[in-house]
């Protein structure tokens, strides 16, 4: 009798216990990749997100056997924060319910909160690391940003100093004045 | 146990990140450049009618703007036209330039020249009767171009 009770008892704790190590198995099915940025921070990616970075693909094309995540995949060209921007855009973008309405708001908002030297920042990391939507986003971004201003807030925007003469800027907008150009 | 570890990682993802953004010995950085290729899709995007104002900001913007691999991907890409073989500017004179490849016929004096102005007039033009050839030759003269300057434009069919 007294070993009945006890098998009784048992039998829930141990389904429960399966079941918590099917939850346990379910996530580590969804296999991750370590990440090390130029600052040497880890992070660990989920692989569908983060096969979509091209630099990872070519890594893991040269040296597959890094996919076992014992070791860390370096981007040598991106800082933590950038990464962590990039990540969260794609989360946003990979979520199966997100309309477009909530993607463009979320587009929006994520536009907002850089100012243009973290806008650079995060372009550059994208082109580093190959991922196209992002650098598409970005380049289009940027370039309805810049396209109504004039060539003085353009200079300055990409930090760039004016390396014509005087001289030579005069003639480059006479022989061009006939198609109707406006140098702002 | 799953919980805490992920906690875990959170929390000293948190703290570097914190060290690094906050520390006291960095100082304030100089902007930062873009390189050539970025600077290239970023160009790419752009209307056709502020192209030329953009390859006044340099000269190394305007190199990316008048190169010939620029000229062709703008073509295709952007305004969707036929594949382009190529623009012969011809003026009289001679006329100087690094792009220019050079092509001599007879006594006259041809140059591949590919500008940024040809293709904000020129896009405008309808192309639509010219696309049954495989080739097709354009020239025009006289009305918006002026008459010193004689263009003529390759396509190709895709």
């Amino acid at each position: 009798m007294a070993e009945e009770t006890e098998s009784t008892k048992t039998e829930p704790l141990k389904t429960a216990e399966e079941e918590f190590k099917k939850l346990e198995i379910t996530e580590e099915e969804e296999s991750e990749l370590k990440l090390e940025t130029s600052d040497h921070v880890t992070f660990m990616v989920e692989a569908s997100i983060a096969m979509k970075f091209g630099a990872v693909q070519q890594y893991l094309e040269v040296s597959p056997a890094a996919s076992a995540s014992a070791t860390a995949i370096p981007l040598h060209n991106v800082a933590s924060r950038e990464l962590i921007l990039i990540l969260e855009y794609y989360r946003m973008h990979d979520w199966v319910d997100a309309g477009e309405r909530d993607l463009k708001e979320f587009d929006e908002r994520f536009l907002k909160d850089l100012n243009y030297e973290e806008l650079k920042e995060l372009l550059l990391a994208a082109n580093y690391l190959n991922v196209e939507k992002l650098f598409n986003f970005l380049t289009k971004s940027i370039a309805n940003i810049i396209r109504n201003k004039d060539v003085e807030f353009v200079r300055t925007f990409f930090g760039i100093d004016n390396d014509y003469t005087p001289e030579e800027e005069a003639a480059y907008r006479e022989e061009n004045a006939w198609a109707g150009v406006k140098f702002v | 146990m799953a919980l805490s570890k992920w906690w875990w990682k959170w929390i000293v993802k948190l703290m570097q990140l914190l060290f690094h953004s906050w520390c006291p010995c960095t100082s304030p950085r100089p902007p930062v450049e873009l390189c050539n290729d970025v600077m290239f899709e970023i160009f790419l995007r752009l209307p056709p009618e502020v192209l030329p104002r953009f390859s006044i900001l340099n000269k190394q913007s305007n190199d990316i703007i008048n190169s010939r691999l620029f000229q062709t991907t703008y073509w295709t890409q952007t305004l969707g036209l036929p594949r382009l073989c190529g623009i012969v500017y011809y003026r009289q004179g001679t006329y100087r330039s690094p792009f220019a490849q050079r092509m001599k016929k007879g006594k006259q004096k041809y140059q591949f020249q590919f500008t940024n102005v040809l293709f904000y007039k020129f896009h405008e033009l309808s192309f639509n009767s010219m696309l049954d050839n495989k080739s097709h030759l354009l020239t025009t003269r006289g009305t918006n171009v002026p008459s010193q300057i004689c263009l003529t434009i390759f396509l190709l069919k895709f």
